[in-house]
């Protein structure tokens, strides 16, 4: 087969896969190499769905032998196959690279043959790489139900791994992806945890050792192909964060493919609110300070989709409201809906000058829309209504309304949220 | 009252930053060139580029006001808007006058301009590290034409020249008519006065194919948002765009276009 035609089955098969960053890593090019990762992620361009470009993004092959039910390149579904050469994968990737159309690969698969063999070629591809010294960012795919052993070679190689939860219940995986097996999915991840922190520790008495998984392991979670609710949702990432040490974990909204009776109807709309809602929770797990429980609790399991998490916990605690902006500390600034990192921190600079009136955030460019029923600024309180929380939700939701329940617009959001991730990790640089 | 011109380089600017610190000049703008029409109801002085006057402006920044501050009058001076130049110079002043616990008063005019502009730099440079284009050339040199609103030119080459270690690479501020040549970790910044003529590797096409198929393939249907697409990636930046500068080839899915 042709390798236009190659890409095109491949970069296609590939595309619904949520992970796009390629920031985190700081590999430096070596002397006589070719490449850097650069911590901050760049994009490289944009799609016409309005999605950074950074990586190449391809499977490896879309022949798999297994049948999860959700997925279109299932062994029981008739489609066009393709598989790449290690070789053709090096050269695209290297020829892109130097273009600077890419900051690098992001390589996964379907099953060929079985999971060990994939996970070889794989192997052959990044290791090729490496050898002509090429520095730039790769990212690969754990295959589940692969030897561990070979998961842990491929991590010597690459600057990110992930393995693929895929659903957040043993329950559903075992209906969804019945080949599938958590402990096919959690060994790996153990595996990679022990061999980042392996490396760390030696890298502080060493220094010289090769590093292993600079950029640190991720996974993704389906989101609304399975039935369960938000708070097991980020209950899981918690522990996912907290037990393997995970750099991110990436949601995906069921984009219904597939028709079958365990899934939702080929109709249905992918949740793609939902997702940028938990996008947005795990943002507040991450950098904000937040627990998993406090943003939901037993009663109330599932967030509400026209408030984003931040102000869905702020209106249910309330009593905690409004804070002065003057003396509050980061972390509480941190807290007030609407105050980002970036802002937060404008804060903090600028109220060692002089008592911040409500006119002056708004000319440091602080967003108030949603901030300002929270806030006083030296006693003041600029919200316009009565404080309580029916009141203030109302103006929340009316202000959502405004601006209109379309998926442009919380895409766009989306990527304001991941635009200021980008910027608080260069924030510092030249 | 008092326009003040001259070369349009950082020396230049500083040195002018120079002559209206110790001579006590309030300048009503400082233009990079001169400017089409004097108004005759202004005078108009040159200023000399000084190498001894600019280094001395430089490291009293540098000493009393730390790296960070020249860093930023730096940033904001590449915007090449000459009508802030002033506000450059009064962020300058007020520096010496009251220390870089200026740069914190973030609801002052001056620190505001002066922010905005190293914002408006900083973004073009960053967004120019990703939308930057090389071809191959027939001898494999790595060749790139840029337009920027910005002199960027010299904020991205560090970049390449460590991205791009083992080649040799160029590119041409077709704006400035000004290229950077890279080699062996090192490069340099050069004027040149006509477009140079280039012949593309055999394979450049071929590859150039390749990434709008993929760039294409890339997009999901029902996400589709071209509006969004040009806020994040403005036009103005396409004509140098492997993937938005040409047509589909025939026979390709146009289904997006
Ligand atoms: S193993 Fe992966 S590629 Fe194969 S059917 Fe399951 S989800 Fe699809």
């Amino acid at each position: 087969m042709e390798l236009h035609r190659k890409l095109k089955i491949l970069s296609d098969a590939a595309k619904y896969d949520v992970s796009c960053s390629s920031s985190g890593s700081k590999r430096k090019n070596t002397p006589g190499g070719m490449g850097n990762a650069s911590q901050a992620g760049i994009c490289h361009s944009w799609t016409e769905d309005g999605r950074c470009v950074s990586l190449l993004k391809i499977l490896y092959s879309n022949a798999c032998i297994y049948d999860c039910v959700y997925c279109t390149n299932r062994r029981s579904k008739d489609r066009e196959r393709a598989t790449f050469t290690p070789r053709e994968v090096v050269e695209l990737t290297l020829n892109f690279y130097k273009r600077n159309y890419i900051e690098g690969l992001f390589l996964s698969s379907g099953v060929l043959k079985n999971p060990d063999y994939t996970m070889e070629q794989m192997i052959e591809v990044v290791k090729k790489l490496r050898e002509t010294n090429f520095n730039g960012y790769i990212h690969l795919k754990g295959i589940p139900g692969a030897d561990p052993f070979l998961v842990h070679k491929a991590g010597e190689y690459v600057d990110r791994m992930s393995v693929n939860i895929e659903f957040p219940s043993e329950k559903s995986l075992l209906l969804l992806a019945p080949q599938k097996e958590r402990r096919g999915i959690l060994q790996p991840m153990n595996l990679l945890e022990r061999g980042i922190r392996e490396n760390r520790e030696e890298h502080r008495s060493l220094s010289q050792k090769r590093s292993f998984l600079p950029a640190g392991q991720s996974t993704q979670l389906i989101v609304g192909a399975s039935p369960e609710n938000d708070r097991t949702i980020i209950r899981l990432t918690e522990g996912l964060y907290h037990k393997y040490q995970l750099k991110r974990v990436y949601y995906s909204a069921y984009i219904p493919t597939e028709e079958h009776s365990l899934l939702p109807s080929i109709q249905s709309k992918p949740p793609l609110l939902r997702e940028h809602r938990l996008y947005q929770a795990d943002w507040l797990l991450r950098f904000y300070g937040f627990k998993a429980e406090e943003l939901l609790g037993e009663s109330n399991p599932n967030f509400d989709l026209n408030l984003d998490p931040k102000c869905f916990w702020a209106l249910q605690n309330f009593e905690r409201f409004p804070m002065e902006i003057n003396l509050v500390s980061y972390d509480v600034l941190l807290r007030i809906p609407g105050i980002g990192v970036r802002s937060a921190m404008k804060i903090l600079r600028a109220r060692k000058i002089k008592k911040l009136s409500f006119e002056d955030l708004k000319k440091m460019g602080v967003v108030l829309k949603r901030a300002k029923y929270f806030i006083l600024c030296n006693g003041k309180y600029h919200g316009g209504v009565s404080l309580y929380p029916d009141n203030v939700r109302a103006q929340l939701l009316g202000f959502n309304k405004n601006q209109g329940v379309q998926l442009s617009i919380f895409d766009q959001q989306h990527q304001r949220i991941l635009k200021e991730e980008e910027k608080s990790k260069v924030m510092g640089g030249f | 009252m008092e326009v003040l011109i001259y070369d349009g380089s950082f020396e230049g600017f500083l040195s002018t930053v120079y002559e209206c610190y110790y001579k006590k000049y309030y300048p009503l703008e400082i233009l990079r060139r001169e400017p089409a029409i004097r108004n005759f109801i202004y005078s108009y002085q040159k200023i000399a580029t000084s190498e001894q006057k600019s280094q001395k402006v430089y490291d009293a920044i540098k000493i009393k006001l730390g790296s960070d501050f020249l860093k930023k009058c730096y940033m904001a001076h590449l915007a090449e808007i000459q009508t802030e130049n002033v506000k450059i110079y009064e962020f300058i002043r007020m520096g010496f006058s009251q220390g870089r616990i200026i740069t914190e008063d973030l609801t002052h005019p001056i620190v505001m301009t002066v922010e905005d502009l190293r914002k408006k730099v900083t973004r073009e440079q960053h967004r120019l590290l990703g939308l930057t284009r090389f071809s191959i050339l027939d001898d494999e040199t790595l060749f790139s034409v840029i337009e920027p609103k910005y002199d960027v030119l010299s904020l991205i080459a560090p970049h390449f020249s460590e991205r791009l270690l083992t080649e040799r690479w160029v590119i041409y501020d077709k704006k400035r008519k000004t290229a950077v040549f890279g080699q062996d970790e090192n490069w340099i910044r050069k004027e040149i006065t006509d477009d140079p003529e280039v012949v593309f590797h055999s394979q450049e096409e071929e590859y150039r194919k390749l990434w709008r198929a993929f760039h294409r393939s890339l997009a999901i249907e029902e996400r589709r948002n071209p509006k969004l697409q040009k806020q994040l990636m403005p036009k103005y930046y396409w004509k140098y765009l492997t993937e938005k500068s040409s047509p589909p080839e025939d026979g390709e899915n146009t289904a997006l276009q």
